[in-house]
């Protein structure tokens, strides 16, 4: 638990987190380490064998959009590929996380020697100005990782629940009164929460329990913009920005994804963030007290160079091999591929690294340990998992010049 | 410190027409899940037009959320409770006619169409 005495703190009266698609650490923010030899980037000397063998280096030729269509493959086995090399079976005492099959599971997607090499690609700082402005403006964290192995849904149900339910895959169907979601935690003891999707044509990943089950928890982002404006920010507010490239069900225009998951623009979701960024920071009475957390859901079969730690056990879950897609069951007990993200306030130190594990747990476990305290009913993942509060730990609240800002081109 | 400047997504960015990913997918798959546990009242104002892009899909899913946020589907806060025995074997098995994705099917790339579109934020 951090000092309660921490002057951020005993301000801090909101905690928003923004949770986007499918995009590695190395991938969005390892050139970083040229700037700062404390993030634990690219140094440019990275590879992976692609099906030939030939060794293919990192390089900074990343785009916006067009180089990962397909969308590679981030499925358990594919992952675990990704992860392992291709040593499949923890019989295998070759078996360690050597991050080396990534351009070999990209290949099999699409049988293109030369498409696979896209894999490796990462952005420079200057391509993504709002990511990296903000990971070298406020603190950035080295060691924050997916919480599976595996796509979405299962690693997001961390950031809602605490745990998957044993999921590994799309179908996290399942949920249980014993592990409540962290709005129904906030709801029942008297506080303010709410998760806000894009807009109703882009809607919420938490469809079957939560928005089927509790819809008054959810917003549109427009609805957190005014919430901003009016000062009427619930404590605890989870962001998901736009899946899909719509046509406005108001009829007024088109709608670009934000969310950046490939094959979508990337610059689309830096604006994004910019927008959710500036709602707080342009508020003078809201940017005192507020905590931004922008954090990617898993790393989207992109390269990285870091091998993910094993973790605390699910306890009790198990995901069966025929689950996993791979020979062996898995107990939860090792974490996913590390992803961006990136701690805001005003009270965390500029160009603050973080070398602390955390995960998609650490962010229940944190809006539980601030807002309620001590909270038994927790998986085993959220018992264990790092909370990130403690780093709004500056003795005096930065000076409004010292603070970026952002304005989106049209 | 001055205002940085963020570029916009390219005038060819945007492809409604662009399949659905495996995201998107199993986005549709759970709106389904749900649809079907509907009254055939409920689901009346719910298109069912082919799903295959993501504007297509964004129009289902457009017509869902508005009638989930209506309280159409809304149940007792307290779900039952799974026992331990059964939420292991719910690790193994999934639901009846819901398959688990074990892997992503290799997806062939697709023609992307220029696509001239304003872009509202």
């Amino acid at each position: 638990m951090p000092d309660p005495k921490l002057p951020g703190l005993k301000q801090l009266q909101h905690i928003v987190v923004l949770m986007m698609e499918n995009r590695s650490f190395d991938h969005m923010l390892g050139s970083l380490k040229t700037l700062n030899h404390a993030v634990d980037g690219l140094d440019g000397t990275e590879t992976n064998p692609d099906s030939t063998g030939v060794p293919v280096s990192v390089s900074p030729t990343a785009e916006y959009q067009s180089q990962l269509d397909p969308d590679p493959d981030h499925h358990f086995p594919a992952v675990d590929l990704q992860i392992f090399g291709g040593v499949a079976t923890a019989q295998n005492p070759n078996r360690t996380p050597n991050m080396q099959g990534f351009v070999k599971s990209y290949f099999n997607q699409q049988h293109s020697v030369k498409h696979s090499h896209l894999i490796m690609n990462y952005f420079t700082p200057d391509k993504l100005p709002v990511l990296s402005k903000l990971a070298t403006e406020y603190a950035v964290f080295n060691r924050w990782f997916s919480s599976i192995p595996g796509p979405t849904l299962c690693n997001r149900a961390f950031a809602h629940y605490g745990t998957s339910f044993g999921q590994v895959s799309m179908d996290v169907f399942y949920w249980n009164k014993q592990f409540k979601s962290i709005y129904e935690r906030l709801n029942e003891a008297g506080h303010s929460t709410r998760l806000y999707y894009y807009d109703e044509a882009s809607s919420s990943l938490e469809v079957v329990n939560l928005l089927k089950n509790q819809p008054s928890l959810f917003g549109t982002f427009q609805d957190f913009l005014d919430a901003c404006d009016k000062n009427e920010l619930p404590e605890y507010s989870f962001i998901e920005p736009n899946y899909t490239d719509h046509d406005s069900p108001d009829g007024m225009g088109e709608l670009i994804a934000s969310d950046q998951h490939p094959d979508h623009d990337v610059r689309a979701g830096e604006q994004f963030i910019a927008d959710v960024y500036n709602a707080i920071r342009n508020n003078p009475k809201l940017w005192p007290n507020t905590a931004l957390l922008i954090v990617y859901d898993e790393h989207g079969g992109i390269y990285d160079h870091v091998p993910p730690p094993s973790c605390t056990p699910d306890t009790p879950f198990v995901a069966q091999p025929s689950a996993t897609g791979t020979p062996d069951p898995f107990y939860f007990d090792r974490l996913g591929v590390r992803v961006p993200a990136v701690l805001v306030s005003p009270w965390v130190k500029r160009g603050s690294v973080i070398n602390d594990v955390f995960e998609h747990a650490s962010i229940p476990a944190t809006i539980t340990n601030y807002f309620l305290g001590n909270y038994p009913q927790r998986s085993m993942r959220e018992q264990a998992a790092n909370t990130f509060l403690g780093y709004l730990d500056q003795p005096a609240i930065r000076p409004e010049d010292q603070c970026p800002k952002f304005k989106n081109l049209k | 410190m001055e205002v940085i400047h963020v570029p916009p997504p390219s005038k060819q960015a945007f492809h409604k027409g662009r399949p659905m990913s495996d995201l998107i997918k199993a986005q549709i798959k759970h709106f389904k899940h749900v649809e079907e546990r509907l009254s055939p009242q409920q689901r009346e104002s719910i298109p069912q037009h082919r799903i295959t892009t993501e504007n297509e899909a964004a129009q289902y899913i457009h017509a869902m959320t508005r009638l989930l946020r209506s309280g159409v589907g809304e149940q007792p806060a307290v779900p039952k409770l799974i026992p331990i025995s059964a939420k292991k074997s719910a690790a193994r098995t999934p639901a009846k006619g819901l398959a688990i994705a074990a892997s992503a099917a290799p997806s062939k790339p697709h023609k992307k169409s220029k696509s001239k579109s304003s872009k509202k934020k």
